[in-house]
């Protein structure tokens, strides 16, 4: 009887969490949009000593750096993993995972410092000043390629073993195989799986504080520096006070209902793999 | 990918010694070495795993043990099940700058170890609680349908039936939130703080590994050698420490067969 009491507190205890920690962020970022009109966080510049609380760059920032993360990702990651289950041996197949699954496993902030120092002054040889857009999302995609490949090749070796036997008997051309086959049962769960990495590029603060510059102002070329959202509060975040730092609380609420709506995408579409 | 891997051998080997892991550092990091970061890192990490560890286990049970119950419970599981995929939703930066809020302001603790250990736990919990429900699931179905039908009790099924065939899995999904709360950087830089001095006691701020890097990179400059050096220590740890433990799993999970 305690032990059904203390499983079903530490369930609730979890919903209490999560619950109080958008509370807060809804309280406290209301605390800076009851005083200052809506259309100043959207028009102006960023200057909160002079009252201007412009988040938009950071906004537009943030999305393009993860989004180019992830269009370089989706492509790379699904043929790797598609080279991994069929076209390389086993023993190379076996160490290829075993290296990826240890990438996988490297903090956030080491591919911030590999960034800063090495692909920042390679950028910076070819258009200055190298801390860039282009150099956040190189790194980003970095940072979740492994993961995303291991993923995704998960999601291949579960098609059904007969379908795949069946088109390796009408001696079907790889490509085929992978057109008839393969996508029509994974382009649910690849689609799941790129979401997620989505929102781990969006959350990710010090990879991207290390090499993106850090200027809010909107990007113009990918050789541009930008400042994302997570790399705004990390950095503001020490010496902010009242309205400053209830507008970075704003810009965490900002990042926080992506995420959860990607994440509950991802969810739905697992759950509709599952029901095929 | 192997670039990254031997930029940080090339480099951190240089400044890399028995005397930097043992040593204080001196002049903002740019020399030195790392011992009190070394602590407040340990103290964080398992301060984390020790709080969060009851009631990630009490997750782990709820979600698998009410798979088949009635309605209202079903509705509660789903949704914990949702909450804990919100709590791996939140970016790490905002658990920074709540756990700045409720902690460090809100409860007095300041910048501390506490404060750090009270947030990472936050974000560690769901990914503890995956792998043990992960565990649990794959007992076979039979064995949970006989204790049922033997009138266990539900702590007795927990302690005396797949305690033990689950402890490997148990322990892998500790080591997987360890080296989660090790790589974490951005949830500990509001909460436990900067200051690079040994650590005193739980209410003091200590700056873990991971911030040391991002600040000698950052911040100090000169402090590239000593930054890629405390990269190479964190990196090594996290691989030792992975092989060591899914080495051991691997070979449990057969010693139980």
């Amino acid at each position: 009887m305690i032990f059904n009491a203390y499983k079903i507190a530490s369930g609730i205890f979890a919903i209490l969490a999560i619950a109080v920690i958008l509370c807060l962020l809804l309280v406290e970022s209301f605390k800076a949009l009851s005083v200052v009109p809506l259309s100043k966080f959207v028009t102006g510049s960023w200057s909160p000593s002079s009252g201007d609380y412009n988040l938009l760059p950071m906004a537009v920032g943030g999305l393009a750096a993860s989004l180019g993360a992830i269009f370089l990702v989706a492509p790379i990651s699904i043929f790797s993993a598609l080279a991994m289950n069929g076209l390389i041996p086993r023993a190379i197949r076996l160490v290829v995972r075993k290296l990826f699954e240890m990438m996988s496993g490297i903090p956030s902030v080491i591919f911030g410092l590999w960034g800063l120092g090495y692909l920042v002054p390679f950028i910076s040889r070819m258009a200055p000043p190298g801390a860039s857009l282009l150099a956040a999302s190189l790194v980003l995609s970095l940072m979740v390629l492994p993961s995303a490949i291991l993923l995704v090749a998960q999601a291949i070796d579960d098609v059904p073993r007969e379908h795949m036997e069946a088109s390796l008997a009408l001696a079907m051309s790889l490509y085929n195989r992978i057109r008839v086959v393969i996508l029509p049962f994974t382009w649910t769960r690849i689609f799941s799986i790129l979401c997620l990495q989505f929102a781990r590029t969006l959350g990710e603060t010090m990879a991207v504080v290390m090499v993106a510059g850090n200027i809010p102002a909107f990007p113009t070329s990918v050789f541009d520096p930008i400042r994302t959202l997570t790399g705004h509060i990390a950095l503001e975040m020490p010496y902010a006070e009242g309205l400053h730092r209830s507008s970075l609380m704003l810009s965490g609420l900002m990042l926080c209902l992506p995420s959860l709506v990607l994440f509950y995408l991802a969810r739905r579409f697992l759950e509709r793999v599952r029901s095929i | 990918m192997f670039s990254i891997v031997w930029e940080m051998m090339s480099k951190g080997m240089d400044s890399f010694s028995l005397d930097f892991i043992t040593g204080l550092p001196e002049r903002s990091g740019r020399e030195g070495g790392i011992l009190p970061i070394l602590v407040s890192t340990f103290l964080v990490v398992l301060l984390a795993l020790a709080w969060v560890f009851p009631p990630a286990l009490g997750c782990a049970l709820f979600l698998s043990d009410y798979r088949n119950s009635s309605r209202p419970l079903q509705l509660v599981r789903r949704v914990v099940s949702v909450a804990l995929d919100g709590l791996t939703a939140v970016p790490s930066i905002v658990f920074g700058i709540i756990g700045n809020a409720i902690f460090c302001r809100f409860f007095g603790f300041g910048y501390s170890i506490l404060a750090g250990a009270l947030t990472l736990g936050f974000m560690i919990w769901p990914y503890m609680t995956r792998a043990f429900e992960e565990t649990f699931a794959s007992v076979p179905k039979d064995i949970y349908l006989q204790s049922l039908s033997l009138g266990f009790s539900s702590y007795t099924y927990f302690r005396k039936i797949i305690f033990v065939p689950c402890l490997p899995g148990m322990v892998l999904g500790i080591v997987l939130a360890l080296s989660r709360a090790l790589a974490e950087t951005s949830a500990l830089l509001f909460t436990s703080g900067y200051s690079d001095r040994m650590p005193e006691s739980l209410l003091d701020s200590g700056r873990v590994l991971s911030i040391h890097i991002l600040d000698l990179a950052m911040n100090v400059t000169g402090g590239d050698q000593n930054s890629y050096a405390s990269g190479l220590v964190l990196v090594a740890f996290l691989l030792i420490l992975n092989s060591i433990f899914s080495g051991a799993f691997v070979f449990c999970k057969r010693f139980l067969k």
